[in-house]
């Protein structure tokens, strides 16, 4: 009895060992089981199940930082970049297209077969970015997320739609539109810089990408954010004055128009430090509508084209005989009967007899200045050329400057130095041009020509990044000599038009026939014409060139085409900068004779000779033309710019009278940009 | 008093009494460890929470910031385009201080800048963090001439000279 009681309990605990037994195995195949899924997802599929749990919970966000604002020198914005927004679908979330495209067509006042079509590509094509609406502003971006909102769909950005989003971008603004369109220039919907100072400092200005790393909830709020720095872009500080810009830009269109020419520029430049105060080029563009500017205008002529300078070359030819102390400005030079020869080539001119150096260079006399250029010789001439910048690009911060053309010296031709003398088989950019005359002006110390003032970083103490560079070209004596030459010029010579009020003047003209490109030759009815002078003569503030392409209004010369535009312009500048007046020249003498200058040189272009009747036939003509222009009147002696003798008036019907202009220019300066001469003041 | 003195029932209780009092100490313990693991569970829920509430409004302060500075931006150049000349010209004429020139052609205008035709139907005013003021960049609108139309204007309107 006991023995089957025991062995009764014996089976019980047999009984209950194997449950106990069969429950552990059951838990250790389950754990077992759950332990193999686990090593096979992380080990075998852990790449996959942790891009999906980074996809779910973190947001990578790419945003590229505004581009950096371009200012004038007194800090007026004349490029700017603004947020603006892009609308997007991402078709792989679109289940009906038609349907979304319906809704996305009628809310944004699109085409709906259009939006339908864009969403159904997209789709077959698994795309996640459709671009719908593209560089909208905040205020109608919000009028879309209202009008796109589904109550039912929860998302947690807007527009509060299936598969719409939207996407920060940047837009380029420039507010002053045409204003120095050629030297902002302007950049494409990828903010890569396209013309001008946007091309040329792309890598300052160019915005960079910026990373956030977003994390998200479950309902798509981010919690966390991370951003990879960079270095913001910088913004840029222009040498060109706003103000001084528009008064160059109103002469220069007014003066084309007057002259109907095909083109002009005007350059102003700070002769002491080389800071470009304007630069003009007209006709011109407005980079806000770029898809509609003619591509010939976007070019920035004044440092891109090259033209024969004509008569304003002759100050090399001078200044180097100067410089050889060959003669002083009141020495006597013989034109002889108005016509030279050299190497069978004859030069004609209208000027006779004996005159002194500065009568020659304020007539403009060919034959005086090949003269004093054949005295010179052939190696000083071509090193002055070199020392003034000519032949090389002058190192100013625009893109595609071209650096002139200039013949080695033996490569010159038998009249090459004639020639050269008088402004031809040489070209020139009008900044080089206009840079020779800054030395000058500056006492004969070359200041690089710059536009770029200083660079801005973020916070920071602008680093000024152009220190002119500056070089003694020629003597102080010489450039003194120079400007007292080209002093007469504006007083007796071809350049009486470019006489202001208060202030003395030296520049000189210059009018060259332009090569046309299909006959190898200069082309006699086709006119560059050209004034560039400086103001105050003997202690100058700026220098301006102005330089017409084909002009066809008149006699077409420098002295009747540049030289009231040169007026119009440093009159108004001089005046805003408060440079106090030198000179007590009446504005009754401001218009008083004029004395025509006609192209320098009845020459063929030598690698493709012409005939030579052509050329005495085109000489004759020109010479007639020449003739007929002549002034009758003598000259007043040289140094006489007080004496403020009335002088009769010519061409009336061409310019205004003086009292009238200076009632109006003195209108203009009252008022500033408020009033301004209507175009017809200055024409009729 | 020796322990062979005792009876069993009187060490079972000591035992008894024993195991028990320790038993309450074990407890004990193991609720205070149990509270503070609760604690620190609570405490770092808490933060966790906190963080992410904080983090939610830096990035709502930093999109408003974001948006400020962009509305800064726009009124910066709504101001330089109503200091531009061509306004400032229109500006004059309204007020009567200069006569219009016919040949001269306006480029600019402070309007809404948009060219694309997405402009949904005007809807009540959407909320926004920032108050919008001024509608900044320049058009060119269907009026406006290009250079090469200004420029026969411009020739329409050449002035008769001698040579002529």
């Amino acid at each position: 009895m006991r023995t089957g009681k025991k062995a009764k309990r014996k089976d019980l605990r047999q009984v209950a060992f194997t449950r106990f037994m069969l429950v552990v195995a059951v838990f250790v195949l389950w754990i077992g089981g759950i332990g193999a899924r686990l090593v096979n997802l992380q080990i075998t599929q852990h790449a996959w199940l942790k891009e999906r749990a980074t996809d779910i919970r973190q947001d990578m966000k790419q945003t590229r930082m505004l581009r950096g604002t371009i200012f004038d020198r007194n800090n007026r914005t004349l490029a700017m970049s603004l947020r603006v927004k892009t609308l997007y679908a991402d078709t792989t979330e679109m289940t009906d297209t038609a349907a979304a495209a319906k809704t996305i067509a009628k809310a944004l006042n699109l085409n709906a077969n259009q939006i339908a079509n864009q969403l159904k590509q997209g789709k077959d094509a698994n795309k996640r970015f459709v671009p719908i609406a593209k560089k909208l502003d905040e205020d109608v971006a919000q009028r879309i997320n209202k009008a796109l909102d589904t109550p039912d769909v929860k998302k947690a950005d807007l527009p509060n739609f299936t598969g719409l989003h939207w996407r920060d971008d940047q837009k380029r603004s420039y507010p002053y539109q045409t204003m120095a369109a050629q030297v902002v220039g302007f950049s494409n919907a990828e903010d890569d810089g396209r013309a001008g100072i946007e091309q040329s400092k792309d890598d300052v200005l160019h915005g960079v990408i910026v990373k956030k790393l977003q994390e998200r909830d479950r309902l798509g709020r981010v919690y966390d954010e991370t951003t990879v720095e960079r270095e913001e872009p910088s913004d840029i500080v222009l040498t060109l004055d706003s103000a001084y810009q528009y008064i160059t830009e109103q002469a220069l269109e007014n003066g084309v128009r007057a002259a109907q020419a095909k083109s002009g520029m005007a350059i102003v430049i700070n002769p002491k430090n080389g800071e470009i105060l304007a630069l003009a080029n007209y006709p011109t563009f407005d980079p806000n509508t770029i898809n509609e500017a003619a591509a010939e205008n976007i070019g920035n002529k004044a440092i891109q084209s090259v033209y024969f300078p004509g008569s304003v070359f002759k100050i090399v030819a001078y200044g180097s005989a100067l410089e050889k102390h060959l003669f002083s400005p009141e020495d006597k030079i013989d034109a002889g009967n108005g016509s030279i020869t050299i190497a069978d080539h004859k030069f004609s001119d209208h000027h006779t007899g004996q005159m002194s150096y500065s009568e020659a260079l304020a007539h403009s006399s060919n034959v005086c200045a090949i003269k004093t250029g054949m005295k010179v010789g052939r190696e000083d001439f071509s090193s002055m050329i070199r020392k003034l910048g000519f032949g090389s690009k002058t190192g100013i911060e625009l893109p595609a400057e071209t650096q002139g053309i200039v013949r080695a010296v033996d490569k010159w031709n038998g009249d090459s130095l004639a020639s050269m003398s008088i402004g031809y088989e040489i070209s020139v950019t009008a900044l080089q041009m206009v840079t020779a005359f800054a030395t000058i002006a500056n006492n004969g110390v070359r200041s690089q020509p710059h536009i770029v003032k200083e660079i801005r970083h973020l916070d920071e103490k602008p680093a000024i990044v152009t220190q002119p560079q500056q070089t003694q070209i020629i003597t102080a004596e010489t450039a003194q000599n120079l400007r007292t030459m080209l002093r007469q010029v504006v007083l007796d010579g071809t350049g009486r038009r470019a006489q202001l009020n208060g202030y003395s003047v030296a520049g000189k003209t210059g009018t060259a026939w332009k090569f046309n490109a299909k006959t190898k030759s200069v082309d006699s009815s086709k006119y560059v014409s050209s004034f560039i002078g400086m103001a105050p003569a003997d202690n100058s503030e700026i220098v301006v060139g102005v330089v017409m392409d084909e002009p066809k209004v008149g006699s077409r010369d420098g002295g009747m085409v540049s030289a009231p535009v040169f007026r119009e312009i440093a009159q108004q500048i001089l005046t805003e900068m408060n440079v106090a007046p030198d000179s007590q020249i009446k504005p009754e003498t401001l218009v008083a004779k004029d004395i025509p200058e006609a192209p320098s040189k009845q020459i063929k272009d030598k690698p493709a000779k012409e005939t030579t009747d052509k050329k005495s036939a085109d000489t004759k003509a020109d010479a007639k033309t020449e003739t007929n222009a002549k002034p009758k009147t003598t000259q007043p002696p040289a140094g006489k710019d007080k004496q403020d003798k009335p002088v009769k008036k010519t061409n009336e019907k061409k310019f205004p009278d003086s009292g009238k202009l200076t009632a109006l220019l003195q209108q203009r300066f009252e008022l500033r940009y408020l009033v301004w001469i209507d175009k017809s003041n200055f024409e009729t | 008093m020796n322990k062979r003195n005792q009876t069993r029932p009187a060490r079972v209780r000591a035992k008894q009494e024993q195991s028990s009092s320790s038993r309450v100490r074990t407890y004990l313990l193991m609720f205070v460890c149990a509270s503070t693991l609760v604690c620190g569970f609570f405490f770092a829920a808490r933060q966790h929470f906190s963080s992410m509430d904080f983090g939610m409004k830096n990035s709502r302060l930093r999109k408003q910031l974001d948006e400020l500075e962009s509305e800064k931006r726009r009124l910066l150049l709504a101001r330089e385009i109503s200091l531009s000349p061509s306004e400032i010209k229109k500006a004059a004429k309204k007020t009567g201080l200069m006569t219009s020139a016919p040949t001269q052609s306006e480029v600019a205008q402070v309007v809404s800048t948009t060219k694309e035709k997405a402009i949904p139907p005007q809807v009540s005013e959407a909320k926004s963090m920032v108050v919008k003021t001024a509608a900044v960049s320049p058009v060119q609108t269907a009026t406006t001439a290009s250079y090469i139309k200004t420029d026969k204007a411009g020739k329409q309107a050449k002035p008769k000279t001698s040579n002529d």
